[in-house]
């Protein structure tokens, strides 16, 4: 915890320009194990210690980031900054309520109790699952990372701190048979105790199945397929398809193809996205954002309508748009931006199975690799690992790998046409603001059908 | 603060005579930022960071372990360096050693016109670099930064090294279409700013006439240079091979290469492929390593052969070869037909959404973002949209590379690549 008297008094240093001033405190230690069939590691992760002080002259952020949370060191920063700004006549930054809260995951471990060695042990652990998971298995990886990020916000009115823990485990199979290998990446994420991301024997078979099956396999012609998916699926239009379109700083750069579209349609009417920093469990998840903003869910798009922009304080000032939690930076060597925390597809009346039962011919996409955004043109590219061939409404047990899709969003999200509700859950990933700038992140939701061009 | 931070450890662990070994590292840190929308700045941002970063290991019988961290100057410097030998002392690593000293040489990486650079002069021009060119600016970042290195290690290693990077992110567009351009040199001058500008704001006035290209399961393909080394999801089109050169995969039993066989039977090109750390300005040349290992140039893919691995000094012990470093800057040789000639009948990709590239299979993926179909007379129509999937083990067997080269920061050869069997999805 950090004194925030002596912190305040820097904000006022910040504030005598007659400026907005503001500061925030970030850091990030934890450990990571990862244990492969020849070698173990275990260590502390890259860790961040520092500060950003921020004055908004009226038209322009300046911010001073330094490698301390000092106060000593903050206040001579801040006289250093002061002395390189003058305050123009231009916007004004309400700075809230006033406020003094702290927040904390809740654990039933807490993370600074974890030693390294039980880190390594629970590595080592799931290694030994994943060595043993079946006959084809010639190597693999297991991999455990613990880690508590921390910030203190203060400006004139608020003074706020949080603590969030966030775990994440994978485990990593590589199979052979006739001279082909193949690699199976399987993770669990979340903000809480470790003992959520542990993988168990029955885990490991199933990934085991999965690798086993990608031997052999082959992409599926390109063309136009009706396509059912996961949460894999769903999560990743959720994110690439539509949430990067609703970061407001895109807009404001006129990157967004959204901006045209608040209040109008963009998907079927079954079709609900809502980014949530609030979700229990969500990887992506915190208590407020880099601005000091309180986190709340924002729905983006209800019943196939945009409703609400992701925003950070900055772009929602100059577009004259209502704040929302969403402002993050990957350190405090960065600016903000307009980001996503959880973001996903929010149930339907539908089940997995009526899904696969609705498809004549088609694929069931699940396990995601890697998507990209594109929000001027909204086009999407997405690399799944598994396809899952479906004629007459069964799965016929051929797998398609790897599976890449490709479209146009509003084509793919208009003709959603069945929303599952049983099957919700949320995957753990890192998110770029196009090809930089990484926070951690999750998305997902449920099974969904559509049509969409494969290859 | 940073120097008695880095002094005291070195101290301490000249103390510990029962470590295997110890490496300290200091870096400072100072970056200026620039980010801009359209014609105005946006926020202006300072960075000074100095740090200093440990690695310690720990040796039992026939087993070591590594670990490391950044000192905290806020706590109790012996804890920390306790903290650390515990967790090295728990890993049951095959034992190896730390690399003998060597005098590195200098690697020219630092240049004083970048610490010099005004990013709002630079701004400035760039905005009537952009309305010159007839297009409009949606946004640009600069980040224009100087790093000192500074590098102790037990075997009584002692370097140092200062390198300067200039990073560029610029986005054009006009109506619907834009285009987004990501650069990245250590040497003012090899940002070539007007040129990338035209070029760009030619495609721009392209891209409202692009159509699909045509789905095809095998069709000529040529990938432009810019998503070889560097890509969105990792190393880029040419990691496959950086991957199963490299040490660790020939370790962990994953790399398919065998010393002194084809990496493919070719009836194309066969590729010349060489690693450079001492690359002059090179964005991924280092004079020595964090361990102390001073690299060397190798040619680890010569007329199609894989000749050598790509190791560092565990990895090197491990396999028993030569040390030489890991990857540094990338020098693929050149063809020797033009590429003009080449584009005859290709779809040529411009830039994708995001390459993926899969380094273990060499399968690889991407939406076209932007390309030109050529025709049999090379002349172009532009086409977006789409994907572009195939195997990179397999194109090999079939490609051609061009005459002309590029320098890109992180790789210099050949502007492109034509693969003759890629599958395009409409």
């Amino acid at each position: 915890m950090h004194d925030t008297d002596k912190l305040r008094q820097v904000v006022e240093t910040l504030e005598k320009t007659g400026g907005y001033g503001s500061v925030l405190l970030r850091g990030k230690q934890g450990r990571r194990a990862h244990v492969t069939k020849q070698e173990e590691i275990v260590t502390d992760i890259p860790e961040e210690r520092g500060a950003v002080l921020s004055l908004f002259d009226g038209q322009v952020f300046h911010e001073a980031a330094v490698d301390s949370h000092d106060a000593g060191e903050l206040a001579k920063a801040a006289k250093d900054l002061v002395a390189k700004v003058k305050v123009r006549p231009g916007l004004v930054i309400d700075p809230g309520p006033a406020m003094a809260k702290s927040f904390e995951t809740k654990v039933k471990t807490e993370p600074d109790r974890l030693g390294a060695e039980d880190i390594l042990a629970m590595a080592r652990d799931h290694a030994e699952l994943a060595k043993t998971s079946g006959p084809l298995v010639f190597n693999h990886a297991a991999a455990v990372n613990s880690s508590t990020e921390t910030m203190t916000f203060v400006n004139r009115n608020k003074a706020l701190n949080q603590k969030v823990h966030r775990v994440v485990s994978f485990v990593q199979l590589f199979v052979q048979q006739d001279g082909e290998t193949r690699d199976f990446f399987d993770s669990k994420g979340l903000t809480g105790d470790i003992s959520g991301v542990a993988w168990s024997k029955a885990d490991l078979a199933k990934s085991y199945e999965t690798a086993a099956s990608l031997l052999g396999t082959k992409p599926p012609a390109p063309g136009l397929y009706t396509i059912g998916g996961s949460s894999h699926l769903s999560g990743l239009l959720a994110h690439e398809g539509f949430g990067h379109n609703a970061e407001i700083d895109m807009m404001l750069k006129n990157r967004s193809k959204a901006k045209d579209y608040l209040g109008k349609r963009v998907a079927s009417d079954l079709v609900n996205i809502v980014d949530d920093p609030t979700l229990v469990g969500g990887y992506g998840g915190y208590f407020f954002d880099d601005d000091g903003t309180i986190a709340t869910p924002t729905t983006i798009v209800q019943d196939g309508i945009f409703k609400t922009g992701l925003a950070n304080l900055s772009s929602a000032l100059q577009l004259d748009q209502p704040v929302t939690a969403n402002s993050r930076r990957e350190s405090y060597k960065r600016k903000a931006y307009a980001r996503m925390s959880t973001t996903f597809f929010k149930p339907g009346d539908s089940t997995v199975a009526d899904i696969i039962g609705a498809i004549d011919d088609g694929i069931y996409l699940d396990r995601f690799q890697t998507g990209m955004e594109d929000p001027k043109g909204w086009g999407i590219q997405i690399k799944f690992t598994v396809g899952r061939e479906v004629k007459n409404g069964k799965l016929t047990g051929k797998i398609y790998s790897p599976v890449g899709l490709t479209g146009y969003v509003p084509d793919i999200l208009g003709k959603v046409d069945m929303v599952a509700g049983d099957d919700f859950q949320t995957e753990a990933g890192t998110c770029g603001k196009g090809h930089k700038e990484f926070v951690p992140n999750s998305s997902g939701g449920v099974s969904i059908k559509t049509e969409a061009y494969l290859g | 603060m940073s120097r008695e931070l880095q002094q005291a450890a070195i101290s301490q662990l000249k103390k510990q005579s029962d470590l295997h070994g110890w490496a300290v590292r200091r870096i400072q840190h100072k970056e200026q930022q620039f980010y801009g929308v359209a014609e105005k700045a946006d926020t202006q941002r300072q960075v000074l960071s100095d740090e200093v970063f440990v690695d310690v290991w720990v040796s039992q019988g026939q087993h070591v372990g590594l670990a490391g961290k950044l000192l905290s100057p806020e706590h109790d410097l012996e804890s920390q360096l306790a903290e650390l030998r515990a967790a090295a002392a728990l890993q049951r690593n095959p034992i190896y050693e730390l690399p003998k000293p060597a005098q590195p040489e200098p690697v020219k990486l630092f240049d004083p016109a970048i610490e010099r650079l005004d990013l709002e002069q630079q701004a400035t021009k760039v905005v009537q670099l952009v309305d010159s060119a007839g297009v409009e600016l949606s946004s640009q970042e600069w980040f224009a930064g100087v790093a000192e290195t500074e590098l102790v290690t037990s075997t009584g290693f002692s370097g140092s090294h200062k390198n300067s990077r200039l990073t560029m992110e610029l986005v054009l567009y006009r109506g619907e279409h834009e285009r987004l351009l990501e650069k990245s040199y250590r040497r003012l001058d090899d940002l070539p700013l007007e040129e990338l500008i035209s070029h760009n704001a030619k495609i721009i006035d392209d891209l409202p006439k692009a159509k699909k290209p045509q789905a095809a399961k095998a069709a000529p393909v040529i990938l432009s240079s810019e998503e070889f080394v560097s890509g969105a999801f990792g190393g880029g089109l040419l990691e496959p091979l950086t991957f199963h050169a490299g040490g660790p995969a020939a370790y962990q039993q994953l790399s398919r290469f065998k010393t002194g066989q084809p990496i493919v039977e070719a009836k194309g090109d066969r590729i010349t492929l060489s690693s450079d750390p001492s690359y002059v300005f090179g964005t991924a040349s280092y004079p020595f390593d964090n361990w102390g290992l001073v690299p060397k140039p190798v040619t680890f893919i010569n007329d199609g052969q894989f000749t050598q691995t790509v190791a560092d000094a565990k990895y090197a012990q491990y396999l028993e070869v030569e040390p030489t470093g890991g990857y540094g800057v990338l020098v693929l040789a050149p063809g020797k037909m033009a590429e003009s000639e080449l584009v005859k009948g290709a779809v040529y990709v411009e830039t994708f959404s995001a390459l993926d590239v899969d380094p273990l299979t060499g399968d690889f993926f991407g939406e076209i973002r932007v390309g030109y179909q050529y025709d049999q007379h090379g002349q172009a129509h532009p086409v977006r949209g789409g994907g572009v999937s195939g195997n990179l083990f397999d194109a090999l067997k079939d490609c051609r590379l061009p005459k002309e080269t590029v320098f890109q920061g992180n790789y210099q050869g050949p502007k492109s690549v034509r693969f003759e069997d890629v599958t395009i999805s409409g």
